[in-house]
C-alpha cells in the first residue's frame, strides 16, 4: 500500500502533471461557476483537449475539472441562488440565503473547508478499500457482472427521485441508443440503416456534449437571463462559533455522501440530498434550516464532494460508472485504450495510484486557490450569458469534430442538443440516460459470456452465491423504498386511527 | 442546472407517446436479427427485444397516465410571464431560440465551403449581433477570438486537421 501511494505521488508530482492537475481544478472552478455547465459537460467539452497527452495525465486533469466544478457549482448556488450542478441543488437553500444576510463569505468558506475535509477523509477510504474491492471482484464472472449491471439500473431507477418509472423509462431509452452499431456478441449490425458512421454505435462522448453542452444552452436561451446579486466578500474569515457548528455535520456528511458514492449508479445529487435530511433532523437548530444555517451548506458540501471521489470505486475496480461524471470519465478511459475493472490496480498501478494521489494534490490546490479567489471566480458571473452561449457552441462543435475528425460527430451534438433541451423542458431527468447508454454494452457483453458458459442457461446467475447477493441488494434497493413507504402510510394511519379513538 | 418548472402534461404526454412508439418499432424490429443464437445463447435481438417491449409499456403506461391526467382537455396557453433582465418576454425568447437552433445547421453546413472555423465564426458573429444584438463590433471581437483560439488550441496544440473548406482550397490554406 505504501509502495503504491509513493508511486501514486511519484507520478502525480511530475512537472507536467502537477500542472495540468492545476489547470483542471482552475478550469473545473470556472466551469462550475459558469451558468449551465457542469462536471459532467465541462468533463465531456474539454476531453478532446486531452487526446495528445499522456493517458495519467489526462485522466489527471479531467478528474481536477471534476472535483473543481463541484466547488465551482457552490459558488453559484451561494452567491445567485444558480446551482452550477445538479449535486448542489440542496446548498442553494441555506447557502443563498447566508449570502442574503451578508455572510456569502463565511457560506463559501465552509464549502471550501467542508469539501476539502470530505475529499481527504474520502480519499484515505478509497484508497483503503478500492483495492482490497479490486481484489474481490477478480472473482466476479459474467454472472456477477450481470448482477452488477442489473444492480447498476436498480440503483439508477431506485434513485431516480420522486418518478421511479420516468427514471427507468430514461435508463432504457440510454440502454437502446446503445444498441446501435455491430452487436459484440454476433458481428451482426444493428439499426445502422446501412450508415458506416453508426457502425461503431452512438459516439459517446458526442451525445454527452449533445445532452449537456447544448442542450444546456438551449434551455438557457429559452430561460433567459436572470439578475445576480451584489455579493459581499467582507466576511471571508468564519469565525470560530461556524467552524465548532460545523465539524459535525462535515464528517458526517463525509461518511454518508462516501456511502452512497461507492453503490454504483447512485450519484454525488443523493448524496447532498440525504446529508441535508439528516442534519435537518439531527440539528438542534431545525427552525435556522431554510432560512441561512451554516450546517445546511457544510453537510451537503461535504457529503457531494465525498460522493465525487467515492464515485471512483465502481468506476475503476467494475468499469461501472458513479454517476454521470464518471459515465463521461469511463469513456475517456476507453478513448486512451484503458479498460477499467478489477485488473486495473495489478496491470496499470501507476495510472492508478498517480490519479489517486492527484486527488490530493487536486484538492490541496483547490483549498488554497478558493480560499482567497472565491471573490475574483464570482466577478465571472458579471459576464452576460450572451457573450457566453455562442462561445460554448463554438467549443462544444470543435470539441465534437476533434474527437475524432469527422463531421458525424458534430451532426450527433446538434441532434442530442435538441433532445436534451426537449428533455429539460419536459423535466426528464438524463443522467438515468446517460447511465443507460454505459451500462448497455456492458450489460450485452456480460449477457452474451453468461449465457454462453451456461449454455444458453441464463438462470446460472442464480446458481452463484455472489450474484445472488448482488441481485437481492438489486430487489431491495427497487422494493424497498415502496414497502417501507407503505408500512410508513400504514403506521400514520394507525396513529390517526387511535388518536380519532 | 435547471429544468423546466413545470412541464405541460400535454407535452409529456406526446414525448411518452413517441417513446412508446419507438419501443414498438425496436421490439418489433428486433425479431429480424434472431432472439436466440446457436445452442439456444443469446442473440443479437434479444435485448432489442426486451428493451424495445420494456420502453413500450413504460411509455404507454405514462402515456395512458398523462392522458387520464389531462382528461382531453387541452391546457391554455401561457401568457408572457416571465421577463428576463435584458425585458424579453418569452415569446421572444423562443423566437431567438429557434433562431440559434436554425442557424446552428445552417453554419455546420456552411462548412465544406467556409472551411471550419470561418463558418463557426460566422456562427458566433450571427449570434452575438443578430440574435443577442449586441454591438457590430463587440460581436465580431467575439468572433475573431473565437477563432484564434480554436485555431491555437485545435489546430496547433493539438494538431487536428480542421476541414478547410472550398474558400481555403482556393486561397492554399
Amino acid at each position: 500500500m505504501l509502495d503504491n501511494l509513493l508511486l501514486g505521488f511519484e507520478t502525480a508530482l511530475t512537472v507536467e502533471n502537477l500542472l495540468w492537475c492545476f489547470v483542471g481544478v482552475l478550469v473545473g472552478t470556472v466551469i462550475g461557476v459558469l451558468p449551465g455547465l457542469g462536471s459532467t459537460t465541462g468533463v465531456a467539452i474539454l476531453l478532446p483537449l486531452t487526446l495528445s497527452l499522456e493517458p495519467v495525465t489526462a485522466l489527471i486533469m479531467l478528474a481536477g475539472i471534476y472535483y473543481g466544478c463541484q466547488y465551482g457549482g457552490t459558488i453559484t448556488s451561494v452567491l445567485i441562488s444558480t446551482p452550477g450542478e445538479a449535486s448542489t441543488v440542496v446548498t442553494t437553500i441555506d447557502g443563498y440565503q447566508m449570502a442574503r444576510r451578508g455572510r456569502a463569505g463565511a457560506a463559501l468558506a465552509i464549502s471550501a473547508i467542508g469539501s476539502f475535509v470530505a475529499a481527504i477523509v474520502s480519499l484515505v477510504l478509497l484508497m483503503a478499500l478500492a483495492p482490497p474491492f479490486a481484489d474481490f471482484a477478480l472473482r466476479f464472472g459474467p454472472p456477477e457482472m450481470l448482477a452488477v449491471m442489473v444492480l447498476g439500473l436498480a440503483t439508477i431507477v431506485s434513485f431516480s427521485g420522486e418518478n421511479r418509472l420516468l427514471g427507468a423509462t430514461m435508463a432504457v431509452l440510454g440502454l437502446i441508443i446503445a444498441l446501435v452499431g455491430v452487436d459484440t456478441g454476433s458481428g451482426v449490425a444493428r439499426y445502422t440503416f446501412g450508415s458506416v458512421d453508426l457502425l461503431s454505435g452512438i459516439p459517446f462522448v458526442e451525445v454527452m456534449i449533445g445532452l449537456f453542452a447544448v442542450g444546456e444552452v438551449l434551455n438557457q436561451i429559452h430561460e433567459g437571463a436572470a439578475a445576480p446579486i451584489r455579493a459581499r466578500f467582507r466576511e471571508l474569515l468564519i469565525g470560530r462559533e461556524d467552524l465548532r457548528r460545523s465539524a459535525g455535520p462535515i464528517l458526517r456528511g463525509s461518511g454518508l455522501g462516501f456511502l452512497f458514492g461507492c453503490l454504483p449508479g447512485a450519484g454525488s445529487t443523493l448524496a447532498s440530498f440525504m446529508a441535508y435530511g439528516i442534519e435537518k433532523r439531527v440539528s438542534k437548530r431545525k427552525d435556522e434550516f431554510g432560512s441561512g444555517a451554516i450546517e445546511g451548506v457544510a453537510a451537503p458540501e461535504s457529503a457531494n464532494n465525498a460522493a465525487a471521489n467515492a464515485n471512483f470505486v465502481p468506476t475503476l475496480t467494475l468499469g461501472v460508472p458513479g454517476g454521470a461524471t464518471t459515465a463521461v470519465l469511463l469513456g475517456a478511459f476507453t478513448i486512451y485504450g484503458i479498460q477499467p475493472g478489477p485488473l486495473l490496480f495489478d496491470q496499470q498501478p501507476e495510472l492508478v495510484w498517480g490519479l489517486l494521489a492527484s486527488f490530493f494534490i487536486g484538492n490541496v490546490i483547490l483549498l488554497v486557490l478558493n480560499l482567497p479567489l472565491a471573490p475574483v471566480f464570482a466577478q465571472l458571473l458579471r459576464v452576460p450569458y450572451g457573450y457566453l452561449y455562442p462561445l460554448i457552441l463554438f467549443t462544444s462543435l470543435l470539441g465534437a469534430y476533434a474527437i475524432s475528425n469527422n463531421m458525424f460527430s458534430v451532426w450527433v451534438v446538434l441532434v442530442f442538443g435538441l433532445v436534451g433541451y426537449a428533455f429539460k423542458r419536459l423535466g426528464f431527468p438524463t443522467a438515468p440516460l446517460v447511465l443507460g447508454l454505459v451500462l448497455g454494452p456492458l450489460f450485452e457483453k456480460a449477457l452474451v459470456q453468461t449465457s454462453a458458459i451456461g449454455d444458453g442457461n441464463l438462470l446460472i446467475v442464480f446458481t452463484r452465491p455472489l450474484s445472488v447477493v448482488v441481485l437481492v441488494i438489486a430487489v431491495l434497493l427497487l422494493v424497498g423504498p415502496a414497502v417501507l413507504a407503505r408500512l410508513r402510510s400504514g403506521r400514520r394511519a394507525q396513529d390517526g386511527t387511535l388518536i380519532g379513538s | 442546472m435547471n429544468d423546466a418548472a413545470s412541464p405541460a402534461p400535454t407535452a409529456q404526454a406526446v414525448a411518452f407517446g413517441v417513446l412508446a412508439v419507438l419501443g414498438a418499432v425496436v421490439f418489433g424490429t428486433s425479431f429480424g436479427y434472431g432472439i436466440l443464437g446457436d445452442e439456444g445463447r443469446v442473440g443479437p435481438g434479444l435485448l432489442p427485444m426486451v428493451t424495445g417491449l420494456l420502453l413500450l409499456l413504460l411509455g404507454g403506461g405514462q402515456l395512458l397516465v398523462r392522458l387520464r391526467r389531462t382528461g382531453g382537455v387541452t391546457e391554455p396557453r401561457e401568457p408572457d410571464a416571465g421577463v428576463d433582465v435584458f425585458g424579453r418576454t418569452e415569446s421572444q425568447r423562443v423566437r431567438q431560440l429557434w433562431t440559434v437552433v436554425v442557424a446552428t445547421p445552417v453554419a455546420v453546413l456552411l462548412v465544406p465551403l467556409l472551411g471550419f472555423l470561418p463558418a463557426l465564426g460566422v456562427l458566433v458573429l450571427f449570434i452575438a449581433a443578430v440574435v443577442e444584438r449586441r454591438p457590430p463590433l463587440v460581436a465580431l471581437a467575439i468572433a475573431a477570438v473565437a477563432i484564434a483560439a480554436g485555431y491555437g488550441v485545435f489546430m496547433e496544440f493539438l494538431d487536428v486537421p480542421l476541414p478547410t473548406g472550398a474558400v481555403g482550397d482556393l486561397l492554399g490554406w
